[in-house]
């Protein structure tokens, strides 16, 4: 999941270079606004064919929170 | 099995990964537009689905979207766009479905009259269906027929209105609602519909600023009735539109419609002429007329024969005809001798031959105006011309037309008519440089700028407005910024009274050369010797522009009086 969440992160983000940790909230990754926030959730939930809520979209605010919202979903994490 | 393709739409990511693989933006497309998006939804999800599809048309667009429900002040401001998508949707009015508002017409018009002043065209999106009007008595149905028709009544005029409808029925409601994406980002759909919106409206901008086909040349047999009218005889074909007849029927008003909206139509079949005229005389099921075609060729030839001569009678070129048959071996054949003939597939199963021809996109016509309506009248005076033409000598011929033509600088009268041609002309076009009409809007204002059109008419009837001319004027030069004459009234020697008029100009503000920049293209290459039969000299050649300039012009003679 690391590989693939990375990749997804880069490409929306616009940061090649990204390194991405759990940590991370979207004030400190550039480009992490509300419009790419969707993008990322749209990305998610083509690649791994699931559905997030809008409460649950709401709520993510790092990393670590859609970490978390996948593993739910039963997407095992790897981070 | 159902026969029946419909239109399916990329997913937004797949937009968004399409254009990820495109590197070469800038160099490839040379056809500029400035868009802007706005509405009461958000519109950055259209933007590269917009950008894509404008890009596959041979555009590089320049796409500014407005931050949710801002535009109204934003309107009256500006002045770059070449065109304004608003999207009015009925979660905006709505809030999200929690309220019933009215529409604020007034500021609404007020910004829509503000950006039609600058020649900025505006597509609006009228308000969608929405999941609650799955109850065929939703509040909320009334509530937005009511606002749909208020705006069809006051913004008709002013604005290309454009329904989902079509679209939501296409993709179907389960994939459009979804309301998390508007609680969340106001967007009133899932952005896959969003979309498929963004698609279907850059495909109005491409209709809008591309005339479609401009004739078309159909069949009889198995195409406008079933069953072949030698075989059966004119009593038994199938056009009872209760029965079998229905699909031809069809095909027949889809043709008279096209008619209505100013293309002509002409028929060239495999028959005996005398006999393929009998239904249209006999048969009372027969929505066509034999006055509804241009031309009525048939014969036992080759069917490319007479196609080639009606593309030659009008004066087209044969990527502007469609031809219509349900036979693959003629479509074919056709193809083959005329290679960029637009000859669209059909099904052989009649009933779903009007899809296969509304998917091709050809036949969507977005602007209707009085004098395409009258297109077709012009083509037959035309051919009562050429037929006249051929007992007279050539200079007798022009001479016994009586042609006049009349120059009026270009004003709000005939700035939308001068702007379509300018648009539509190909062959006959100085520097192929299309301005939109924004800035044919700021060339006129310029004061050195001095902008003409040309109505023509002889004794058959009224060509309408067939040239333009712009000239920009510098202390005692003159440059021709650009130049059309439409192809319908080649060779009668109305550019050269048009050129004669321009000397005269010359004359009276004592300008001592002209020049003008030839911009060759495939269409346009016999200009260059046109150019230099009227004095123009070639000082200077770099890619396809080449530079021209006139100290002692040379007019020849025709036989057109000019009034001012």
């Amino acid at each position: 999941m690391k590989n693939e969440l990375t990749k997804i992160f880069r490409d929306i983000m616009q940061d090649s270079k990204l390194n991405l940790l759990p940590s991370l909230t979207p004030t400190e990754i550039s480009n992490w606004d509300s419009f790419n926030h969707l993008n990322l959730i749209l990305a998610l939930e083509d690649m791994y064919a699931l559905e997030f809520s809008s409460e649950e979209i709401n709520n993510i605010s790092s990393v670590k929170d859609l970490i978390k919202c996948l593993e739910k979903k039963g997407i095992t994490s790897d981070f | 099995m159902k026969n029946m393709n419909f239109i399916s739409y990329p997913s937004y990511n797949d937009v968004n990964n399409q254009l990820k693989k495109i590197t070469d933006i800038k160099s490839s497309n040379n056809k500029n537009l400035n868009i802007t998006l706005a509405g009461n939804v958000e519109m950055n999800f259209l933007k590269s689905a917009c950008f894509l599809t404008l890009y596959k048309h041979g555009y590089s667009s320049n796409i500014s979207v407005l931050p949710f429900d801002s535009w109204i002040p934003v309107a009256l401001k500006d002045n770059e766009s070449d065109f304004w998508v608003i999207w009015l949707s009925s979660y905006g009015l709505s809030n999200g479905k929690t309220k019933r508002a009215s529409l604020d017409f007034k500021n609404i018009k007020k910004s829509i009259n503000s950006l039609k002043r600058k020649g900025i065209i505006i597509i609006l999106i009228i308000p969608e269906a929405m999941d609650v009007e799955a109850d065929s008595y939703s509040d909320f149905y009334y509530w937005r027929n009511n606002i749909i028709n208020e705006i069809k009544k006051s913004l008709k005029q002013k604005v290309f209105l454009f329904s989902l409808d079509n679209i939501q029925r296409t993709i179907g409601m389960e994939k459009w609602v979804d309301n998390r994406f508007w609680s969340i980002a106001k967007l009133p759909c899932h952005p896959d519909a969003a979309t498929a919106v963004s698609i279907e409206v850059s495909n109005v901008i491409h209709n809008i600023l591309n005339q479609n086909i401009r004739a078309v040349v159909v069949d009889l047999d198995n195409t406008l009735w079933g069953g072949i009218l030698g075989d059966v005889g004119q009593a038994n074909l199938q056009l009872d539109v209760n029965s079998m007849g229905r699909p031809y029927l069809e095909m027949q008003l889809f043709i008279k419609d096209l008619i209505r909206k100013g293309i002509p139509v002409s028929i060239v079949s495999k028959n005996e002429l005398e006999t393929a005229k009998l239904p249209f005389l006999k048969n009372k099921n027969m929505i066509l007329k034999l006055r509804d075609f241009l031309y009525f060729e048939a014969s036992w030839e080759p069917k490319y024969l007479a196609i080639k001569k009606i593309i030659k009678g009008l004066n087209l070129s044969p990527d502007q005809v469609c031809f219509i048959d349900d036979s693959l071996f003629e479509r074919d054949q056709a193809s083959q001798a005329i290679p960029k003939l637009r000859v669209p597939d059909l099904n052989n199963d009649p009933e779903y031959r009007i899809n296969d021809l509304i998917k091709t996109g050809w036949f969507s016509f977005p602007v209707i105006r009085k004098v395409d309506k009258s297109r077709v009248k012009k083509y037959k005076e035309e051919k009562i011309r050429q037929d006249a033409r051929s007992s007279f000598s050539e200079s007798d011929y022009l001479k016994s037309l009586k042609i006049e033509i009349v120059g009026k600088k270009i004003n709000a009268h005939n700035i939308e008519r001068s702007y379509s041609l300018i648009q539509k002309t190909n062959q006959f076009n100085l520097t192929n440089v299309k301005f939109t009409k924004k800035e044919l809007t700021t060339f006129i204002e310029n004061k050195n700028n001095y902008a003409y059109a040309f109505e023509a008419k002889d004794k058959f009837g009224n060509y309408g407005q067939i040239s333009v001319i712009l000239i920009k004027k510098t202390n005692l030069n003159c440059s021709i910024e650009n130049w059309v004459l439409s192809c319908r009234v080649f060779n009668r020697g109305i550019d050269l009274a048009i050129y004669n008029f321009l000397l005269n100009w010359t004359k009276k503000n004592k300008i001592n050369e002209i020049s003008c920049e030839y911009v060759t293209t495939k269409k346009n290459e016999f200009l260059l010797n046109f150019m230099e039969s009227l004095g123009f000299i070639k000082q200077s050649e770099k890619n396809n522009n080449v530079c021209l300039t006139c100290l002692n012009p040379i007019l020849p003679k025709h036989y057109v009086s000019i009034k001012n």
